[in-house]
């Protein structure tokens, strides 16, 4: 019971402390509004829009655009008019605006892929931080949210170190290069001796940025490269084969020198990722080539990755230019050997592909032939190859491989087990706590 | 935990490279080995046939003849003389009814018949503006044969006499005597019904 006398002023046998209250600190105050769970809320929100737009987007952009433009990215540029797009399917063909062909943009910054995840990451770390406490009834909790943290950080890893290419091979053929399907490179090869070239290779987004700008410099290069025009594709989905057409007579044509002088390319739409029938991007451009002393027009040329063709540049043609989808050189070759799709009995369904390749390592003196299947994969040197395409219409059987560097290709199955093991721990916990309850009663 | 938290997140941040120039070196790449492309001629230069005519086996006391012929603008089949030239000089005409054999020029390949009448036909140029040499067999007179031509370019048709003087005789691998034959017209023969 409160006592009071003449003598003092407070409440109770002893004074309050003389101490003044402080509240909580900057950082636990700006972790708290981090943890909000109003924000993940937002966050859930935000992820949910950019998916809905991501996904309407692949019906005309391909897969590696809406990739970069909305989920490896900081800030994303959303284009509303997609939604057209959505009402001309689910309602009966009306559009907000634009027509199909020519659909229009309306583009709108947002956060993207980066900043939403990495943004849910800490958001989920501040909440543990503010809010959870580590005790062994909230273990499974901990566990299962560390494990969405390792899930969100794998995917990060593999949008940004992940590499993924490709090898063709027609039966009996070796290659020692893997060729890229989004990237491409403008190259300028010269004899290197002893059976080398050396190889200056200019990146294909290099070439689009300097459309109209400055030219590429480098001093390995006799020349500046200045860029006329870039196209993004120039293969036709609609068309099976598309490629070169002859240059008509008095037709306008950039080209002074090389292949375009005989023919062009022309600019197609970018082959969307759910419209392009497994089709590729194959891009152009027509780039000047200066003389890096006199500054004068060496030619104006037409490359293109239609073009597989190595042009030589200049009267010496000690040089030589093509752009092709960018290579990666291997200090080790892979030759087919057999290539073969299985069939189910008595139909032409395929049952199996399979591509039995001779792997040759000068460096390690390896040389070994290793069997490729369908869930078989042939992992070395850091690379993965899985069977990915097969060919077997044609005069000789060709098989491709998609080949995978992914420095956290763990980080799912990590992330997985751990989110399975965490909710199964919670479960347990909950259930041992109402055993002991029941049986309390 | 907030600090690795963060100094993860930094390390991270930005580490996608931007695309840079790089050079390298790789094994020597070889040359597709194709003629430079014919580049596009005004069509007002007219049209041009080159090609040989050899006499083959004889049926019925005549020979049946073998036609090697490019069909196209005049510049450009005047860069395929010389490897016409060495295209005879290793040609060998059979004795029955067989094929001719021969060796090909530099960046010449067999390809699929352009035409029903063809034989066998040669790509003779830049894979993406290719002109074939159509290899083909017919009876007649040598007369006949060059007009037929003569008449695929525009030109006026040569009596009997005249022929010779249009053709130029050469002598191919075989030692067989053969027709040269290199005519430029306007172009475009006409069917009979056409307007002039």
């Amino acid at each position: 019971m409160a006592q009071a006398n003449g003598n003092h002023d407070y409440v109770g046998a002893s004074p309050p402390s003389t101490s003044v209250r402080t509240g909580p600190s900057v950082v636990y105050r700006i972790l708290q509004a981090l943890a909000s769970l109003r924000f993940t809320v937002l966050l859930f929100v935000l992820t949910l829009v950019i998916v809905f737009f991501g996904t309407l987007a692949q019906k005309r952009d391909s897969l590696n655009t809406v990739l970069d433009e909305y989920f490896y990215c900081w800030l994303g540029w959303v284009d509303l008019n997609l939604i057209s797009d959505f009402t001309q399917v689910f309602l009966k063909g009306v559009r907000l605006y634009g027509t199909d062909d020519d659909p229009g943009r309306l583009r709108i910054p947002f956060p993207g892929g980066f900043t939403i995840g990495w943004a849910m990451a800490i958001n989920l770390v501040a909440a543990h931080i503010v809010r959870f406490k580590l005790t062994w009834k909230r273990a499974g909790i901990w566990i299962l949210h560390a494990g969405v943290i390792v899930l969100l950080g794998g995917e990060f890893i593999r949008a940004n170190f992940a590499i993924e290419d490709q090898m063709r091979l027609s039966e009996g053929q070796s290659s020692n290069y893997l060729f890229s399907l989004d990237k491409s490179e403008l190259v300028f090869l010269r004899p290197a001796g002893s059976g080398s070239d050396e190889i200056v290779s200019v990146p294909g987004q290099m070439i689009e940025n300097a459309v109209g700008g400055p030219p590429i410099t480098r001093p390995d290069l006799p020349f500046d490269v200045e860029v006329l025009q870039y196209m993004k594709n120039t293969s036709d989905p609609a068309r099976p084969i598309s490629g070169p057409v002859p240059v008509k007579f008095g037709e306008k044509n950039p080209a002074t020198a090389g292949l375009g002088l005989a023919v062009r390319l022309n600019a197609e739409k970018e082959i969307s990722s759910i419209k392009g029938d497994r089709k590729i991007n194959l891009p152009g451009c027509y780039v000047t080539l200066r003389d890096k002393t006199s500054g004068k027009a060496v030619g104006t040329y037409l490359f293109g990755t239609e073009i597989d063709e190595l042009q030589p540049i200049g009267a010496d043609g000690e040089w030589r230019a093509a752009f092709r989808l960018k290579r990666t050189y291997l200090p080790y070759s892979i030759q087919a050997i057999k290539v073969e799709r299985i069939n189910w009995p008595n139909t032409d369904r395929p049952k199996e592909f399979r591509s039995s390749v001779r792997v040759e390592n000068p460096t390690t003196q390896e040389s070994r032939e290793v069997l490729i299947e369908m869930n078989r994969p042939l992992r070395y040197e850091g690379r993965t190859y899985y069977q990915s395409q097969m060919d077997t219409g044609g005069p000789a059987n060709v098989t491709g491989f998609q080949v995978v560097q992914n420095p956290g290709s763990h980080i799912p199955y990590v992330a997985c087990s751990l989110i399975t093991f965490g909710m199964a721990f919670h479960f347990l916990i909950k259930l041992i706590d109402f055993l002991n309850r029941r049986a309390r009663r | 935990m907030l600090v690795i938290f963060v100094a993860g997140l930094v390390l991270l941040t930005g580490c996608k490279p931007a695309p840079e120039i790089s050079k390298y070196t790789a094994p020597h790449e070889a040359d597709e080995n194709d003629p430079p492309p014919d580049v596009p001629e005004d069509p007002a230069s007219g049209e041009r046939i080159l090609g040989l005519i050899v006499p083959g086996h004889l049926e019925s006391g005549k020979p049946q003849w073998w036609f090697f012929k490019m069909r196209g603008r005049p510049q450009a089949l005047g860069r395929r003389v010389k490897p016409l030239e060495e295209f005879a000089s290793t040609l060998k005409m059979p004795a029955d009814e067989g094929m001719p054999t021969y060796n090909l020029p530099a960046g010449w390949v067999h390809t699929r018949s352009s035409n029903q009448f063809a034989l066998v036909s040669i790509r003779t140029g830049h894979r993406y503006t290719p002109l074939p040499m159509d290899v083909s067999k017919a009876g007649g007179e040598l007369a006949e044969n060059v007009n037929r031509w003569r008449d695929q370019v525009g030109l006026k048709r040569l009596s009997v006499d005249e022929i010779p003087g249009s053709v130029r005789e050469i002598t191919i691998g075989d030692g067989t005597k053969a027709y040269w034959v290199d005519i430029t017209g306007p172009g475009g023969s006409k069917p009979p019904f056409a307007k002039p």
